[in-house]
């Protein structure tokens, strides 16, 4: 199990459930990364959008309103921003702590 | 990373050329695993990229193409890909060549490692929640008691009470939640209690404490007011309102059930309601009667996982009571299991200790040979008892088994029955 306090950790833990194809799980771990790290209501809105648009993303998918390929960049996309928005917290967090 | 050493490019600059040199050799052979078995190559460029990619966006691409090699079902897809993650790693040995020296890599560095640095000094906190000493209740009429119940709950903790139906784990689970008085022993809730009173204040504490009974209650109107409800008498109000329903909502992905009624939503449905009812202001301690009965394995492996990793959140930790009437859907989460046998407590404390004084080891063999058939392949093993429960056989072997099997047949045989019963051990539990 992943130390809570472990922030190295907890992102490398999110990069391989990507790289695992478990994104809803990758998700859910961002979601609570941001939770527990940022302070900044935006990034919370941010990631409720990024799972809200991963959810509608997959539900057409299944129901046959996408095909795969045009599902593949919007899922891209998507998971370019949470990773991107893993970053920033990351990044602000380190001009926090060493101003 | 590599470029954590760009301080070396001004200090030591032929050190910063061998690495230079280290990173195209890594190239070439990251390349040709890429070009002879795609699917393993992308994993070396994940780890390439975590090496050598200053950019954070050629970290990310490498993740991203290794998922999508992995998604992608047709041939020209999957070739795409391929020289994509070909293109990648001239792109990071480019990056690394250009940034991995300079000073602004070198301080991004440093700040992440201050940062990772200055958060394994905070310990996540591990208050005690609840307390008991002795805890007991009777009921007159049927004479059921539940005797001597001693217990410490601690935020990021999830505590496992196993017991058969009618041993007593509801009436505990009530008496935790308020709900019944105890006639026996002492319970406090140490940091839920602004004051040091002895004496509990279930108005302060049920204001921190959730409870999820066995029998859910039915809710009337739209499942995402209910929700809105809750967060609001939890003086959660406005934005905040909104923001932290719509992240439990996501959090236990119910998005797609939320124009559903109650009573249209299956069992597992209306427990994640519940539960999201019960989370969306952030409770200290969460008390779960029994809520993996009727749910199939993927959702109860799901909902478990969901509690250990908010259980464990850093800045809203959590303790957690769960019941079940089976130690295996609760043991890979908990961090203590209580077991109740006839309102008795036969096992209190550590999961890693469970089991622990055991003599014996207990299996279930999956196999559908005739009793007599199973006997008689095992002839000459060393188990202790073996029967049928109605769904699968039962050993019961020595705890030692390589041990004890040394004089046993050698050969197929052996083979056979040590592969069957290698298949799930099942704790010498109290309860069973």
């Amino acid at each position: 199990m992943v130390a809570p306090n472990d922030i190295a950790q907890r992102y490398e833990e999110i990069q391989l459930l990507i790289a695992d194809d478990k994104i809803p799980e990758a998700v859910k771990r961002t979601m609570d990364f941001i939770r527990d790290f940022s302070d900044d209501k935006d990034n919370v809105n941010e990631v409720i959008v990024i799972s809200a648009s991963y959810t509608r993303l997959e539900k057409a998918e299944r129901r046959g309103v996408l095909t795969f390929d045009q599902a593949e960049p919007q899922r891209n996309k998507l998971l370019y921003q949470m990773l991107a928005l893993v970053d920033g917290v990351q990044a602000g967090l380190a001009l926090t702590i060493t101003t | 990373m590599a470029y954590k050493q760009g301080l070396l490019s001004r200090l030591l600059p032929d050190v910063c050329d061998r690495m230079d040199q280290d990173v195209q050799h890594t190239a070439c052979e990251v390349k040709a695993r890429i070009a002879t078995d795609a699917v393993q190559g992308s994993g070396f460029l994940m780890d390439f990229a975590g090496t050598y990619a200053v950019t954070a966006m050629l970290r990310h691409t490498a993740l991203i193409l290794k998922l999508n090699y992995t998604k992608a079902t047709d041939i020209p897809d999957k070739e795409r890909l391929q020289s994509q993650m070909l293109a990648l790693v001239d792109a990071i040995v480019e990056d690394y060549q250009t940034h991995a020296h300079s000073e602004t890599a070198r301080h991004a560095q440093e700040a992440r490692k201050q940062v990772e640095a200055h958060f394994r000094q905070v310990s996540p906190p591990r208050d005690v929640i609840f307390a008991c000493e002795g805890l007991g209740k009777t009921y007159k009429k049927s004479r059921f008691s539940l005797k001597n119940v001693t217990l410490t709950l601690r935020l990021g903790e999830i505590t496992g009470v196993v017991g058969e139906n009618a041993n007593g784990k509801t009436t505990l689970f009530r008496l935790v939640a308020g709900e019944l008085r105890h006639d026996a022993g002492s319970l406090a809730f140490p940091t839920l209690q602004r004051d040091d009173d002895q004496s509990v204040d279930w108005i302060e504490v049920k204001e921190q404490l959730a409870y999820v009974p066995q029998e859910l209650p039915r809710w009337y109107g739209p499942l995402q007011e209910n929700l809105q409800y809750e967060a609001a008498l939890h003086s959660m109000l406005g934005e905040d309102n909104e923001r932290e329903v719509m992240y439990i909502i996501e959090r236990l992905d119910l998005a797609e059930q939320l124009d559903k009624r109650w009573t249209e939503l299956s069992g597992g449905y209306k427990l994640r309601f519940s539960l999201a009812r019960a989370l969306v202001w952030k409770p200290k301690l969460l008390v779960l009667d029994e809520p993996l009965g009727n749910l199939d394995f993927k959702a109860q492996q799901v909902i478990l996982q969901d509690l250990r990793d908010l259980a464990n959140s850093l800045r809203y930790p959590m303790a957690v009571l769960i019941s079940s009437q089976h130690l295996h859907e609760l043991e890979a989460v908990a961090d203590n299991i209580l077991f109740l046998r006839q309102g008795e407590v036969t096992y209190n404390g550590p999961i890693t200790e469970l089991g622990e004084a055991r003599q014996y080891n207990t299996f279930e063999l999956d196999c559908s040979l005739d009793l007599h058939v199973l006997r008689e392949r095992l002839q000459g093993f060393p188990y202790h008892r073996l029967y049928h429960n109605g769904l699968s056989y039962v050993i019961t072997t020595p705890l030692h088994l390589n041990q004890a099997t040394q004089h046993w047949h050698t050969g197929n045989t052996r083979k056979r029955a040590m592969s069957v019963c290698s298949r799930h051990r099942v704790y010498e539990s109290p309860v069973d």
